[in-house]
């Protein structure tokens, strides 16, 4: 009995029914872990209750699986009692959480989109992420008081954590020849600007705001992966966000740059240009990581990942777009490399 | 003119009364040698004004003192504006003696003014017994708009904000003179 088969039979017994079709475990999702947040292997499954709601299951034996889902509630649920915070956060109702068999598990209600954030028009992409990064950084820790409380439940970033972990990144691709060069450039620029750094630290921030971690229902974005909630860098959210953009939204990632410039303090945009730069150094390592258990076309891919977001490190560094050209010629390249699995996960991913 | 604002918030700060602050300071400073106290770290630069920060991260009592001691160090102006809250309404009130008798207290932070627990009330009376004058913005100077990337008619709304808000901050330096 495989541990799918295990799973699926413990939560049968509480009432649960699995959809046949689980866009969660195919593909290259047993590549994925998180790198800079409290991050475990479990399984993330969708099916319904006994009274037919559709819900997300997660369940794990795995232990930093368990430490990642029980650190993800312990933010969801006290996200809205931040007494600093100016606004609230729309989170998906908890319908169970508990241990069955060694197995941590937790049900949610599942969100229901009429559909997928980059279908809908640009404006309104623009307007809901707006929103969200509007909704994060009105929560910011400055007193004494306010640290304390957040650093033991959500973590907190300083500047120095940062510049440590961007070390690891230098670290992680010494090998790499070209990439280790722009990223020791990349780890002088942070280290000669790490009071901007710090002029935006402790705020709320997603460290992985991409739409597939958020839903949208009845005109409401519901945050999801509670996870990759800290408070750091409050352009840390914003960075990930148009990173992700740079290559399946340009026009949004341009349109963002231009409310920057036109709305937000230079300083701010400095900030943000620091972040993205950090964050940029984080996927190359990521994928750098994912080489030793890759093989075949996903190995030629995942080093495809990593020359690609290499280009657009160095177009950040000259605070450049990357070519359009780059964009299209890794497009094409990993829609040839990706496994049908894969591409059927992404389906409706976005 | 030297004119020294007192004020809780600034940016980084994204309240509403922050980014108020910030452009009144900035615009305030295009003209005339502006003092700004606030508290926090690493505020953003407005205009040509001096900002002089008060950590967060220590004791109430502690960032109320050096509040005091700034003030001290900087009562030497021809006007004195204070944005309301406690944090700086207490030290303004211990301070007065030694402060211009020309000082406008600016309602902008609408959330404060509201609050009903019997000290904050009385601190907001007693400033306003202790200045010459106070003025509340208007919310559409508080909540401003801002230029869309996507909306081109959006700059219509900046633009006539950018008006009103250069009218009240004429407003602002009449009753600073007066």
């Amino acid at each position: 009995m495989s541990e799918l088969d295990n799973v699926t039979s413990i939560l049968n017994r509480l009432g649960y029914t699995l959809t046949p079709e689980q866009p969660h475990i195919s593909g290259e999702r047993f590549l994925m872990q998180a790198m800079t947040t409290v991050a475990g292997q479990k399984f993330i499954l969708i099916g319904s209750n006994q009274n037919q709601i559709p819900v997300v299951i997660k369940i794990t034996k795995d232990q930093n699986g368990k430490a990642e889902i029980n650190h993800e509630r312990t933010c969801r649920q006290h996200i809205n009692q931040l007494k600093f915070a100016y606004n609230v956060f729309t989170v998906p109702e908890e319908l169970f959480h508990g241990e069955v068999e060694g197995y941590t598990i937790n049900v949610q209600k599942f969100i229901p989109q009429t559909c997928q954030f980059l279908d809908r028009p640009l404006k309104e992409q623009f307007d809901y992420a707006l929103e969200a990064f509007e909704a994060q950084e009105h929560s910011r820790a400055t007193t004494g008081r306010h640290v304390s409380h957040i650093k033991k439940i959500f973590g907190l970033m300083s500047t120095n954590d940062y510049l440590n972990l961007f070390n690891t990144f230098i670290t992680a691709n010494e090998d790499t020849e070209k990439v280790i060069d722009t990223l020791n450039s990349t780890r002088d620029i942070l280290e000669e600007n790490q009071d901007k750094i710090t002029q935006y630290s402790g705020f709320l921030t997603h460290t992985d705001f991409v739409p597939h971690n958020f839903r949208i229902n009845d005109g409401k974005l519901y945050l999801l992966d509670f996870s990759a909630i800290r408070f750091g860098n409050k352009h840390e959210s914003w960075a990930r966000f148009l990173n992700f953009m740079t290559l399946y939204n340009p026009a949004l990632e341009k349109a963002f740059l231009q409310y920057y410039k036109d709305n937000r303090a230079p300083e701010e945009y400095e900030s943000l240009h620091l972040m993205r730069l950090f964050r940029l150094g984080e996927i190359i390592t990521y994928y750098k990581r994912t080489l030793e258990r890759s093989m075949g076309n996903l190995l030629a891919l995942n080093e495809a990942r990593i020359e690609f977001w290499h280009e657009v490190l160095l177009a950040e560094l000259d605070n450049k777009p990357v070519e359009d050209s780059v964009r299209k010629a890794y497009q094409t390249k990993r829609d040839h490399l990706r496994s049908e699995d894969e591409k059927k996960r992404q389906q409706g991913l976005h | 003119m030297r004119i020294l604002v007192l004020t809780p918030f600034f940016p980084p700060d994204v309240s509403v009364p922050a980014q108020y602050t910030k452009k009144l300071v900035s615009t305030l400073s295009l003209e005339h040698d502006v003092t700004a106290i606030h508290y926090g770290q690493l505020p953003e630069v407005a205009g040509h004004a001096r900002l002089v920060s008060i950590k967060k991260d220590i004791s109430t009592l502690r960032r109320l003192i050096i509040y005091c001691w700034q003030l001290w160090k900087n009562r030497q102006h021809d006007a004195v504006i204070i944005l309301n809250g406690p944090s700086v309404e207490l030290p303004f009130l211990l301070m007065r003696p030694w402060l211009n008798t020309n000082a406008l207290y600016v309602l902008n932070d609408t959330e404060a003014a509201t609050r009903n627990k019997p000290m904050l009330v009385w601190l907001k009376n007693r400033v306003t017994k202790n200045t010459r004058s106070n003025i509340t913005p208007k919310p559409e100077l508080l909540q401003q708009p801002f230029k869309h990337p996507l909306n081109p008619s959006s700059l219509e709304a900046v633009e006539h904000c950018q008006s009103e808000f250069a009218t009240h901050v004429k407003e602002i330096i009449l009753l600073c003179q007066n």
